[in-house]
């Protein structure tokens, strides 16, 4: 081995590491053991990545960033712990619990801001199997991608536009929720679209509620059929265009 | 989990954003996503590597949509051992200028870099955080560290800073 490929090796060799019992290493150290000046280079090598990783650990993150990141890790596993529960042990639960408190049945009635944190969630958990923009909903999107602003004034969506459109249906507390995805400045975003009658009475207009996670951010409100919910993934900016 | 790991990822994505808010969003969003899908995972090490390529993720999603990414076929030459930082000086530095040192050094070097220096990463690790082969990594690290011993030495000096010419491609 000569210095060259020694020094390539070891310039990926970390300093007070458990590098050492590596054998990708071993021929490189035992070349700089039997060679002063290679082991001269190592030794200042070393000394200067410890100087620098020192350097890059001293910097601090904003006051306020590991608050706000446990806020959001606790409001999204708390949203999540709801549907981890088996489905028959909920469903059993609603039943015994329906049956206790309420002479007859009543329909489950989310707010708006749970409809809201509904849809982030349920984009960010999608994945890759996401798919909301299917090929014959280019008129749909292409009428939200041009449509007048603020969006939640009119999103001249109707819901039987939807129905026919054979938009993505996902459930939320048991209700049909369309989603339609679409594309607009650059910036992909997901609209949500439940039933009126399904939110509960005197759910509050909630654009002025925007929620974010990181980059993921998300707004509410309604028309005289539909609550909707708007998500991206491209940050509260983003979403602030369009609302 | 994020007490361990949030000032780290913190680093690391302001050596990839290069500038503090974009980096606390990222920071947030790969806790977010962890507390959405990756809770499950047990294993430590897997948790560290599974948060760092989640960063690393997000952040390449956002760049892409910049379409502002420079092809590795276009990296001008970093091979050169002739920038000799003292270790002293460095030392002595500002850790925000050495940031800004870091900040400079080509985007596909900077990520191996940056992971390195956090000291915590092995190569091994680097590869699968950023998934590419083992040899790369040496190669991206041995090539960055000649870059930002060149830049380190001109912050140092309080000089012009060169930038490596760099080729735009297509998004």
């Amino acid at each position: 081995m000569n210095h060259h490929e020694a020094k390539f090796l070891l310039r990926a060799y970390r300093p007070d590491s458990g590098d050492a019992g590596d054998p990708v290493f071993a021929g490189a150290l035992d070349a700089a053991n039997h060679d002063p000046a290679l082991q001269a280079w190592l030794e200042r090598e070393q000394a200067f990545d410890r100087a620098l990783g020192a350097k890059l650990r001293g910097i601090q993150p904003p006051p306020g960033l590991r608050d706000a990141i446990l806020a959001g890790s606790r409001a999204s596993r708390h949203r999540r712990s709801r549907w981890k529960i088996p489905a028959w042990l909920a469903a059993a639960a609603c039943i015994a619990l329906a049956f206790t408190l309420f002479p007859r049945t009543r329909p489950i009635e989310p707010s708006a801001r749970e409809f809201a944190e509904f849809a982030l969630n349920e984009l960010a958990t999608s994945g890759s199997g996401h798919n909301g923009h299917r090929a014959d909903l280019s008129g749909l999107q292409a009428h939200l991608a041009s449509a007048s602003l603020p969006l939640s004034d009119n999103p001249g969506v109707s819901g039987d536009e939807l129905r026919d459109a054979d938009c993505r249906v996902i459930k939320f507390a048991g209700h049909d929720v369309f989603e339609v995805c679409f594309q607009r400045d650059g910036h992909w975003y997901h609209l949500y679209a439940l039933r009126i009658e399904n939110l509960a009475p005197g759910a509050v207009d909630a654009r002025s509620m925007l929620t974010s996670r990181g980059l993921f951010a998300t707004t509410a409100w309604k028309d005289a059929r539909f609550a909707y919910a708007l998500v991206t993934h491209d940050g509260a900016e983003a979403l602030r265009k369009l609302i | 989990m994020v007490e361990t790991y949030y000032a780290a990822l913190y680093r690391f994505a302001l050596s990839l954003a290069k500038n503090p808010s974009d980096a606390g969003d990222l920071t947030q969003q790969t806790f977010f996503v962890w507390a959405t899908k990756g809770d499950g995972i047990r294993d430590e090490s897997k948790a560290k590597s599974w948060l760092f390529t989640t960063l690393y993720r997000e952040f390449l999603r956002i760049r892409r949509r910049s379409g502002r990414m420079v092809a590795i076929e276009d990296l001008p030459p970093g091979e050169q051992d002739t920038a000799d930082v003292e270790t002293d000086l460095v030392a002595k530095m500002d850790a925000s200028l050495v940031m800004e040192a870091l900040q400079e050094v080509d985007e596909v070097f900077r990520a191996p870099l940056t992971l390195f220096y956090l000291q915590d990463h092995s190569y091994l690790d680097i590869a699968g955080i950023l998934s590419i082969p083992v040899g790369t990594v040496m190669s991206r690290l041995s090539r960055g560290k000649a870059q930002l011993r060149i830049l380190l030495a001109q912050k140092a000096r309080g000089g012009r800073i060169i930038e490596f010419p760099k080729q735009e491609a297509s998004s």
